[in-house]
């Protein structure tokens, strides 16, 4: 299937691939629909990564996307925790990143340091 | 009512107090006792915690709520309850007291003293395989005993925000009235560079390596992930740099200067180009880094660090909880 690049950034977890399909969350209300239609197989786009709100649906989803942060910040720790891919300090090619959500696609870990983000076509 | 002991000075703590203090607290006392330099300071003990909830005018309410797991659909709502619940009660005046005491004893009102930091410290962090990372809130650069008092208020809330109350059920599964928090009141460090300190690469799972971050500034960014701090990795039995990524480092946090609390302002564009620590400095930290992990048996360290006046202070030492 064809994909195309929609952003990077840095990787912060050990394990390197995760598809699925993108959902923006902004809020705790967010966090909890989700809970409640099922969290499975979602890549998670947020922009707070110190608070760590993602924690009950961290089980089930598959990778994490932070427009900021780096290794230390709490969300990379947690995500570490529960050995999902996570991708901090995003920076999107795309003027609206929240136009991916409900779009299906992948980061994947180019390196020890970096991850890219594809959505599929 | 028996006897409690409300207040515990860090340095009388070791590792066997998380019951009495929580974990945050009980290992820095423990590296207190073993000469890591640590900013002084006390701590509230969960039984003041335990004691404020249970003299609190709503506490058959608070009680009612935290004995049954609470449905999803209701976290929300019981959280608002809970939290002004505690924000409406007044804390009981021995325990007001002797905080009021111990805080005199650590801040003068010299206008560059920059007054303590108000941080959580919940007995959860040892019940389980979970970090509690960024769970509680804290409050820095406190400098009057008002403040104080309701940052204590504010800072026990926070073990029942929404967040928090859904970790705790769907990560800890612990029930919710087995809960409760310390709450650390220390000396401000006058952070001219800080950061964290991972004496395990938690991004390759190499136990040889140290990874940190660093920034300008008060550290609390790096964690609530508001910078791009600088990354460098360290071999650990030669303390040689393996690599290192200038971080864009664009915003810094300061004291702000018209209220008693930090403010977010541009970092130096001088600081930002180069790396915020000496190579140095890098050695200097990851021995500290060393000397914690031997304390804690070995066990991998995620450690909070600031630098003020070119020393090393050490803020915080958790487990690292996977690796």
């Amino acid at each position: 299937m064809a994909s195309q690049k929609v952003g990077k950034g840095l990787s912060v977890s050990s394990k390197e691939e995760a598809s699925g399909e993108f959902v923006v969350i902004k809020s705790v209300e967010d966090v909890l629909e989700l809970l409640e239609k099922g969290a499975d197989n979602k890549l998670v786009i947020v922009e707070d990564c110190g608070t760590t709100t993602l924690g009950p649906i961290l089980s089930k989803i598959s990778g994490v996307i932070c427009t900021t942060g780096s290794e230390g910040s709490h969300l990379a720790i947690v995500s570490r925790e529960f050995e999902i891919p996570a991708l901090m300090s995003v920076r999107f090619n795309i003027e609206d990143y929240e136009s991916l959500h409900g779009k299906k696609g992948k980061i994947v870990s180019i390196d020890d340091e970096n991850g890219e983000i594809y959505v599929n076509e | 009512m028996s006897k409690i002991k409300v207040i515990y000075k860090l340095g009388d703590l070791g590792k066997d107090s998380i019951h009495a203090v929580g974990g945050k607290a009980a290992h820095l006392g423990e590296l207190i006792r073993k000469k890591i330099p640590i900013p002084e300071g006390f701590v509230l003990s969960t039984s003041a915690f335990d004691r404020f909830l249970n003299r609190s005018p709503f506490a058959k309410d608070i009680r009612t709520l935290l004995d049954k797991e609470i449905p999803l659909t209701e976290i929300i709502s019981t959280s608002q309850k809970l939290q002004n619940y505690i924000l409406q009660t007044e804390i009981t005046p021995d325990i007001k007291e002797i905080v009021i005491q111990r805080f005199s004893q650590l801040h003068s009102s010299d206008p560059t003293d920059f007054g303590v930091a108000v941080r959580s410290s919940a007995n959860v962090e040892d019940l389980s395989q979970t970090s509690f990372a960024g769970q509680a809130d804290t409050f820095l650069c406190i400098r009057n005993t008002t403040d104080l008092l309701e940052s204590i208020k504010k800072c026990w809330a926070s073990l029942y925000s929404a967040r928090a109350l859904m970790y705790v059920q769907q990560m800890i599964k612990v029930p919710l009235n087995l809960i409760s928090m310390g709450v650390i009141i220390q000396k401000i460090v006058h952070a001219e560079v800080s950061g964290v300190m991972f004496t395990a690469n938690v991004l390759t799972k190499d136990r040889n390596q140290v990874l940190i971050n660093a920034t300008c500034g008060f550290g609390e960014c790096i964690a609530d992930g508001k910078v791009e701090p600088d990354s460098i990795v360290v071999d650990k039995r030669t303390l040689e740099v393996i690599k290192t990524r200038v971080g864009r480092k664009s915003k810094m946090s300061v004291k702000n200067p018209n209220k008693d609390s930090t403010i977010l302002v541009d970092t130096p564009p001088e600081k930002r180009q180069k790396l915020c620590l000496t190579t140095e400095q890098i050695r200097e930290l990851v021995q500290y880094g060393i000397r914690i992990e031997k304390i804690f048996h070995g066990a991998p360290q995620d450690i909070e660090w600031a630098i003020e006046r070119g020393k090393i202070k050490i803020l915080q030492s958790r487990n690292i909880t996977r690796l």
